[in-house]
């Protein structure tokens, strides 16, 4: 167990936009849903639950790799690097899951949450996406080593879920990894595999980028073989 | 530490080949590197930091293979590493930086950590500004916030990279002098193109150009390479042609220029005791290489 000292510099070196981007997102969507008044409140709090906090997350981790002045430095000491990364992707990830458990706790207090969600369940609404974002951002900066791209290819396939719903939802294989299940989905029977399937895929993803980070020389950007 | 390398070969796509076949042997205490710019210092550096993996040969530091995962960790947690270009968190003071590295090199104990890194900021003379922000250090501040980071686990190797680039005059000889009181029983690798840094600390070097290792022994040896071949000329019409102009300097009646050359460049050209600076231009010359290797 590493000292809480470490993971006290491993916070401030996620980055302020790691850390501020969910807080910002869901205090604006909880605005929106304020402002709007109507009978929709619940459903746009749904909404950023499932689409906004992910996205943020998404691309905080997608910001991890790429973006170290020390990198240099950070490959020569006995604590791996990717440990460090794996570290940092927690704090991300971690700070966007408080937010998100809070949310959900507004929801199921406010009998928001869909009624055959319970409340441990319902996490999965915002876990899945969370996770499977976090993942591709993680594994996508380390293919690309570029926050900017990792950024990018990340928010790409969130506007592509978004804008179109049927590429995914059309067939039954392509249905368990639609980011949008809850709000979205076409299938509701078909949610608590979707949910399953969108976190075991992001651990794989992660996995992925894990082992992309393990040759310390590809990060050293102008040395890559 | 000793480092054994045999054979060793980094080839970069594209870009050719950084080091060709090196061999060399690095005994324990203060060594040299000296080489200009392209010749594979750094390659050199970051494979024996465990950055870069060797396409092929072999290195072996204190008996521990650095080309495997186990070697090159087993390496990391003795090693003192100062890169040419050491990059630091600019939000962090110079107490939080070194403190952090600290924890990263696994001093788990804050007491311990906090008293390594108070020593070290003394010994670097920064005491006074260690709670000032990175952001606003000068390149020379900067790289003394390099240097105590490399003695934080009190290493048993420590490499450093061009470690006196960017500091003054005063700076580069304090530093110079810790380097060497450093060594003894440690391995100190000192890689630069500053010839004085190492004429001052170091009692053997090897010299790399174009990946491949044209010089090994003593700085003595190296400076005897220019016996013979150092002169002195002065002239006020053009420099003298056929060897390599170390100095200009202003003189009644011209330049007075030294020059290394292997016959006299002029004919009144008188000779000069050479310095290491003179024995490591010598080396560039044609030929001079080849016979430098010879045993």
């Amino acid at each position: 167990m590493r000292p809480t000292d470490l993971w006290r510099y491993e916070v401030r070196r996620a980055g302020w936009a790691a850390l501020l981007t969910p807080p910002v997102a869901t205090a604006a969507l909880l605005l929106l849903a304020l402002l709007d008044g109507g009978d929709d409140t619940d459903r746009t709090l749904l909404a950023a639950l499932e689409m906004v906090l992910p996205l943020a997350a998404g691309v905080g981790a997608a910001s991890l790799v790429g973006r170290d002045p020390a990198v240099e430095l950070q490959l020569t000491v006995p604590t791996s690097y990717r440990s460090t990364l794996l570290r940092r992707l927690a704090v991300t990830l971690g700070w966007a899951a408080l937010l998100a458990v809070l949310v959900a706790g507004i929801l199921l207090a406010t009998g928001g949450m869909p009624q055959e969600r319970g409340a441990l369940s319902g996490q999965l609404v915002w876990l899945a996406p969370t996770v499977w974002l976090g993942g591709l951002g993680f594994l996508a900066g380390a293919a690309f080593r570029s926050p900017a791209a990792a950024g990018g290819l990340v928010t790409t396939w969130w506007i592509v879920q978004q804008v179109f719903p049927g590429l995914l939802q059309g067939r039954d294989w392509s249905r368990t990894l639609y980011l949008f299940e809850t709000t979205r989905g076409a299938v509701p029977e078909g949610w608590a595999a979707n949910r399953l399937t969108l976190v075991a895929t992001a651990l794989v993803l992660a996995g992925l980028g894990w082992a992309l980070l393990g040759r310390a020389e590809r990060l050293l950007r102008e040395e890559a073989e | 530490m000793r480092i054994e390398i045999s054979g060793l070969v980094k080839t970069y796509k594209g870009k050719g080949r950084a080091l060709d076949g090196l061999d060399l042997l690095v005994p324990t205490g203060m060594f040299g590197l000296l080489g200009a710019n392209g010749a594979g210092k750094t390659t050199l550096m970051r494979i024996l930091a465990g950055l870069l993996r060797p396409t092929g040969g072999e290195v072996r530091i204190g008996g521990y293979d650095v080309t495997g995962r186990a070697g090159r960790q087993a390496v990391q947690r003795v090693l003192g590493y100062l890169p040419q270009d050491l990059g630091v968190y600019p939000d962090l003071s110079a107490r939080e930086f070194l403190d952090y590295v600290g924890l990263l090199k696994g001093i788990d104990d804050r007491a311990t950590r906090r008293r390594r890194v108070g020593e070290l900021l003394e010994v670097v003379a920064l005491t006074g500004d260690a709670d000032r922000r990175l952001r606003g250090y000068s390149g020379g501040m900067r790289r003394r916030v390099g240097i105590a980071q490399a003695l934080l686990a009190d290493p048993r190797l420590l490499i450093v990279d061009e470690p006196t680039a960017g500091l003054d005059p005063e700076e580069r000889i304090r530093f110079r002098t810790l380097l060497s009181q450093l060594a003894g029983e440690r391995t100190v690798l000192l890689s630069t193109h500053i010839v004085d840094d190492v004429a001052q600390t170091c009692r053997e070097l090897a010299v790399l150009a174009k990946g491949r290792l044209v010089f090994r022994g003593t700085v003595d040896d190296l400076t005897r390479r220019a016996d013979r071949r150092v002169w002195s000329v002065v002239t006020a019409g053009p420099a003298p042609t056929g060897g390599t102009v170390v100095s200009a300097l202003p003189v009644e009646g011209g330049l007075r220029y030294r020059v290394v050359a292997s016959v006299p460049p002029a004919p009144d050209a008188e000779p000069l005791a050479p310095t290491l600076e003179d024995g490591y231009l010598a080396l560039a010359q044609p030929g001079a290489a080849e016979d430098a290797m010879r045993p």
